[in-house]
């Protein structure tokens, strides 16, 4: 043990006598470990963010978005029909296995006021099981009720920033909001999280039958100076279903029935956790990818460090004559030049995690990109530069040893 | 203690085999002081290697304090050169990295099983005795020729082996450092030391008691003065 420490000791000391050389050896591997760790926390990074997004939508779930085609055919009166109707739904609720619940939606974006303060916001007409489905965390009264929807409640959810913004000293929940003519009862206001707040996306919840009551089946746009009325029973339909086991037949059964009631493709079908899947994918590709453009970099230092390590032997070939005359035997020359290229490829492993360390931290702040940083790319990318020093230290070591003392002494 | 009997070498150079060492029979006694003469090309270099445990020769018997050196592997000869040998070099070969203290304590490095506290007390009597013990932290490009070579004859003797073998050691002093070393191998010698010294320097080869003379890798002459 003693042994070991003094041979890394004094390996340390034949390093020192060429600084310079030592320090532009160790930059090769530690711009390699630093890159293998940057490129695999910006990769991490990105498909977190993809695959966070993609959670959200619910891998339980499939989601189906009516679509308004170009060539969507306007009948009588410039009544422009398309989407998911009433009757797809009831067909999928009669014919689908597994289905937990599903949740019917119409999106309205406008604008929502309470007295003299108002915003743009996105109004969501939705069932109940909407706020279940979307796992919508409550922060103050209740969600949205079956009662609510029997009765036809005008009754509204608001997020914790629009009841911010519209009642700023006021209690929200004696007060009604107004959007297009109605007016809401506030019942509840839901968390928003952290990095939404940021955006600005304010959303109001009120009950589906509600909106169909008060706002009717057609709505009517104006546009050049021609109206044009649209009627969509559902803009969005959100099935959930018991487990995402289910997931593929029912999807499979889905479009079938999609499939048989419309003629054209003014639907979407998407399937999150098949998105996942896809997400995954992608982001293994992606870190293979990074990984081997690091992993380059990587070669490109372990050669640095054979190149050096061979121009140390040749230098030095009189200090092995010298050590192998005074008692050292083959293994003691490789032990000593193989210390030396880990040592040096060690101390670029050293400084290479901390600079990988930092610089997805400055990614982030300058780029806006998410990065994650995992603990096993910081240890792969270490033991790689460890290795990197055997590997590329063991042919100059044994070079060395194989030299014969009488030869190594001669040379000058 | 040395004990040579028919000693041959050969190199092949090209088409040639050149003879090195043609046969040659010598034995040196513990407590000898011996100096091998010659011009270059007389093959007392391959001698002094092949005494060194540096190299083998192709034919012939070798002992040295009981061994024979020619039945060891590549490790054992590694392991008795550090023991029993102490080499001085002409151009002394000291390492640069390290200081004098720890130049002169290289080669416990390779030792097994070593008492640190001696060994450390020994570099220190060592380097007393050779004049440099106010001179342990400095790095061999700090000393002078001379001074180097004090540094390495302290580093051959720290084992303590039984011969000493050095290769033309003030062929790069001047004259008066050349005559301080002789008196260190004069010193060291009187303590009992076995010295093999190879020189083509008349001067040099005169302060040992014993005087091979090589040519065409055969012994010409072989004397021993008076005084020794």
């Amino acid at each position: 043990m003693d042994k070991i420490l003094a041979t890394i000791v004094l390996s340390f000391r034949s390093l020192k006598l060429h600084k310079l050389r030592s320090s532009l050896t160790v930059l090769g591997i530690i711009f390699g470990v630093a890159s293998v760790i940057t490129m695999l926390a910006v990769g991490e990074g990105a498909s977190a963010a993809a695959q966070e997004s993609i959670r959200k939508l619910g891998s339980n779930n499939i989601i189906l978005d009516s679509v308004k085609k170009e060539d969507t055919q306007e009948n009588q009166g410039n009544l422009l029909s398309y989407g998911i109707t009433y009757e797809d739904i009831e067909r999928i609720q009669t014919n689908v296995e597994s289905i937990e619940s599903v949740a019917r939606l119409r999106l309205y974006e406008g604008e929502v006021r309470y007295r003299e303060n108002s915003a743009t916001a996105e109004v969501i007409a939705c069932d109940p099981s909407y706020f279940h489905i979307q796992q919508i965390t409550l922060h103050k009264g209740r969600s949205l009720c079956l009662v609510d929807s029997r009765n036809r409640n005008d009754v509204c959810v608001l997020d914790s920033s629009l009841a911010e913004l519209l009642f700023p000293y006021q209690d929200p929940f004696a007060h009604k909001v107004n959007f297009d003519g109605s007016y809401y009862q506030v019942v509840g206001i839901t968390q928003t999280p952290e990095e939404a707040k940021s955006i600005k996306d304010y959303k109001v919840y009120i009950p589906f039958s509600s909106a169909v009551a008060n706002y009717g089946e057609v709505t009517t746009t104006v546009s050049q100076g021609s109206f044009q009325r649209e009627q969509v029973d559902v803009h969005q339909l959100i099935i959930n279903l018991s487990s995402a086991e289910h997931v593929y037949a029912a999807y499979g059964r889905l479009e079938r029935i999609m499939n048989h009631g419309h003629k054209i493709d003014d639907y979407t079908i998407k399937v999150p956790i098949r998105l996942l899947e896809e997400a995954a994918e992608t982001e293994r590709l992606f870190s293979i990818l990074l990984g081997s453009i690091a992993g380059i970099s990587l070669l490109v230092g372990g050669i640095g460090i054979m190149n050096i390590m061979l121009a140390t032997v040749s230098e030095r070939t009189k200090e092995i004559g010298l050590r192998r005359a005074i008692g050292a035997k083959k293994k003691d020359i490789v032990l000593q030049f193989m210390t030396e290229a880990i040592v040096l490829s060690l101390i670029g492993g050293c400084i290479g995690v901390l600079l990988g360390i930092t610089m997805p931290y400055l990614v982030t702040q300058l780029f806006e990109i998410e990065t994650k940083i995992s603990t096993l790319s910081v240890t792969v990318a270490f033991l790689i530069s460890g290795l990197t020093g055997v590997i590329f230290g063991s042919y100059p070591a044994i070079k060395s040893a194989n030299l014969k003392p009488i030869d190594a002494l001669k040379d000058i | 203690m040395i004990h040579l009997k028919q000693i041959k070498k050969s190199f092949q150079v090209g088409d040639q085999t050149v003879h090195a060492i043609r046969n040659l029979n010598i034995d040196i006694k513990q407590g000898e002081y011996v100096a091998i003469m010659g011009a270059s090309g007389s093959g007392k270099s391959t001698l002094l290697n092949i005494l060194g445990c540096l190299d083998t020769p192709t034919e012939g018997e070798y002992h040295i304090a009981g061994d024979s050196a020619f039945e060891l592997n590549d490790d054992q000869l590694s392991a008795f050169r550090g023991k029993q040998i102490g080499f001085v070099f002409q151009s002394y070969n000291l390492l640069p990295q390290f200081t004098v203290l720890e130049n002169i304590k290289l080669p416990l490095l390779y030792q097994k099983d070593i008492d640190q506290e001696a060994s450390h007390a020994r570099a220190l009597d060592l380097a007393r005795l050779v004049g440099l013990e106010d001179r342990l932290d400095h790095r061999p490009t700090e000393l002078s020729g001379g001074q180097q070579q004090r540094v390495a004859i302290a580093r051959s003797l720290i084992n303590e082996p039984l011969i000493l073998l050095a290769d033309e050691p003030t062929g790069n002093l001047d004259t008066k450092t050349e005559q301080e070393i002789l008196d260190l191998f004069d010193t060291l010698n009187a303590q009992g030391k076995t010295i093999i010294v190879v020189t083509h320097e008349q001067e040099v080869g005169e302060r040992a008691g014993r005087m091979i003379l090589m040519r065409d890798g055969l012994i010409l002459s072989d004397t021993t003065s008076a005084h020794g």
